[in-house]
């Protein structure tokens, strides 16, 4: 009784403890989880991600000093976003990177690591164009 | 010295009249009918007369052509100003847009409007009626936004 008691005592924090690390990470670490994201979230893939940071994230977030960046689109806002104007943001940004518009000339010209490859141009294209479908069709 | 000033006023006068003789490429208004806007969506009177008044010069085939838009070098701002609008935007051929385009140009409306980048600070210049008030955008914004709402149930 008294051993059982004891393993009792202390089993049981340790395995709230490891259930809640568990929780945490499966929450927190969504990116890389094997469950579905909610229908109505938004979730950028990793590798669209990472053309994000790479290009975009600097100007276009809500802590930047470029205001008028920052008043066109801000990633971090992207997924809070109402349908509606997610389709419109993410037709806008197919449109800009069509267009050779963004990132800037001046921006490329200061960071030219910074500019997108064709291959990196694509991805993000037609990830938006197919995110802004499969919003239109819901 | 004073036979230098008439040369040059000359010089600047006949330079002048020899730009007249280049073409201004001044679109011609070509309406299209049954695709403006108010005939494909709901567009209220108030809204109506504000965007006629401070956006159609531009983004649409009813522009008004005022005598110095006849007159270079003036033509060919307003040539390409009312080029690069319809480009952008035209509300004659509302109905020819996709469901995605009209999307994205109602958020643009919105957000220009909004945001004052909208009607350009040179045609405000030239045109008093298209200095929106305050309330005039704020106006504008809301119908943008619901017709948005809209056009993505549709």
């Amino acid at each position: 009784m008294k051993k059982s008691k004891k393993v009792f005592v202390i089993w049981l924090p340790a395995l709230s403890a490891i259930f809640i690390l568990l929780t945490a990470f499966s929450y927190f670490g969504s990116g890389t989880s094997n469950t579905p994201p909610p229908d109505d979230n938004l979730v950028i893939p990793e590798n669209i991600n990472n053309i994000f940071d790479k290009s975009c994230f600097g100007c276009h977030n809500t802590e930047s000093k470029n205001d008028k960046a920052k008043e066109k689109f801000l990633i971090d806002k992207l997924p809070g976003l109402s349908k509606v104007k997610m389709v419109s943001k993410l037709d806008k940004i197919n449109e800009m990177v069509e267009k050779n518009e963004m990132p800037p000339e001046k921006f490329l010209a200061k960071f030219p690591d910074k500019a997108l490859t064709p291959e990196e141009a694509k991805a993000l294209r037609e990830w938006a164009v197919a995110t802004s479908d499969l919003l239109l069709k819901k | 010295m004073r036979k230098w000033i008439m040369n040059a006023l000359i010089a600047v006068a006949g330079l002048f009249v020899i730009i007249q003789f280049f073409p201004s490429g001044r679109p011609q208004n070509k309406p299209v009918t049954g695709k403006d806007i108010a005939s494909v969506t709901e567009v209220p009177e108030e809204v109506g007369n504000l965007i006629r008044q401070a956006c159609f010069d531009c983004h649409s085939q009813n522009t008004r052509f005022p005598w110095y838009s006849y007159v270079a070098p003036v033509s060919w701002l307003v040539a390409k100003d009312v080029n690069n609008g319809r480009k952008n935007l035209d509300f004659s051929k509302w109905g020819e847009l996709s469901k995605k385009d009209k999307l994205k140009t109602l958020d643009e409306i919105s957000e220009m409007v909004g945001e004052e980048e909208m009607p350009l600070k040179i045609y405000i210049l030239m045109h008093s009626e298209a200095n929106l008030k305050k309330e005039d955008r704020d106006l504008i914004v809301q119908w943008a936004d619901e017709t948005a709402e809209k056009v993505f149930e549709e």
